[in-house]
């Protein structure tokens, strides 16, 4: 265990706590939460990239502004269960995945991800009057619309990186 | 759509795959070496019933190996109970070795006790 006392101790606190050793060994607990973060992240995903096609100029039948008062509340409905969702698998392998680089690059375009949506929302959205209906949004509407594509798109596809047992069980040894 | 939108998309799109085509890089069987297939036979230390993958570490003559198993719940399902893969006892893995870590081994099937438990 010396391996282990080297982390930080909010890691080791989190990891080691009811709720790590829950979704550690519980066989039921891991499964049904990891479906609940991929559910959620399909909400996300599909309402966003719904949003994000319609800003950058398809369906412009359809009022930007009453699109998104639809989508808006799914996307956030589908962040408000992924992120909790996620952070239970993170407690599950606390520390490994703290020194994991690519769990890292995941959280960092997560927070890219979210820094474009909001700076579109701050920006070319007050506009979003002028263009609502069967016009072309402005350039950087555009621009915000295939950013956030890509994005969320490498946000959910971006691995969480590797650390199975190997981690755990080394970490028991060394 | 007019035509800058469809140019817009297609960039999108490809921005988007080139980002994905990093995710396989690392998930799944897809980091553990198909080709050089092994088949080792040691002891078990420090077997580990745990989400996201049970494992073990296996004593052979030459190295001990950390191999890696399928999800306890896959394992429950097929009968491979904790008790059965206990500390001390003898077990045969076939597996493929991870690409960049050498004492890494990804089991396509495990022997204890007589009983070979497929684990994909």
């Amino acid at each position: 265990m010396e391996h282990e006392v080297q982390a930080a101790p909010w890691l080791l606190w989190l990891q080691n706590g009811q709720v790590g050793q829950a979704m550690r060994q519980s066989i039921v607990l891991y499964p049904a939460v990891e479906v609940l973060h991929i559910l959620g992240m399909a909400a996300l995903l599909g309402s966003i990239l719904c949003m994000d096609l319609r800003l950058m100029g398809a369906a412009r039948a359809i009022s930007a502004t009453r699109l998104a008062r639809h989508l808006l509340p799914v996307a956030i409905g589908g962040f408000c269960l992924a992120v909790p969702m996620g952070c239970l698998l993170f407690v599950t392998e606390a520390v490994a995945l703290s020194k994991n680089p690519a769990f890292l690059v995941k959280l960092g375009l997560i927070a890219l991800a979210g820094t474009n949506a909001a700076a579109f929302h701050l920006g070319p959205w007050r506009t979003a009057a002028l263009w609502d209906a069967d016009a072309r949004p402005p350039v950087a509407a555009r621009a915000f619309g295939a950013a956030s594509v890509v994005l969320w798109l490498s946000v959910v596809t971006s691995p969480r990186g590797r650390n199975h047992p190997s981690t755990r069980i080394s970490q028991m040894t060394h | 759509m007019a035509r800058l939108d469809r140019r817009a998309l297609f960039l999108a799109g490809l921005g988007a795959l080139a980002f994905s085509g990093a995710a396989r890089a690392h998930h799944g069987w897809g980091s553990y070496d198909a080709d050089k297939a092994l088949t080792l036979t040691g002891t078990i230390r420090e077997p580990l019933y745990e989400n996201p993958h049970t494992g073990l570490k296996l004593e052979t003559k030459d190295k001990t190996w950390i191999v890696v198993l399928a999800p306890p719940g896959r394992m429950r399902n097929r009968n491979l109970t904790p008790e059965l893969m206990a500390a001390g006892k003898t077990a045969t893995v076939y597996g493929y070795p991870h690409k960049t870590d050498t004492s890494e081994l990804r089991a396509e099937w495990i022997l204890i006790d007589g009983t070979t438990t497929q684990l994909r």
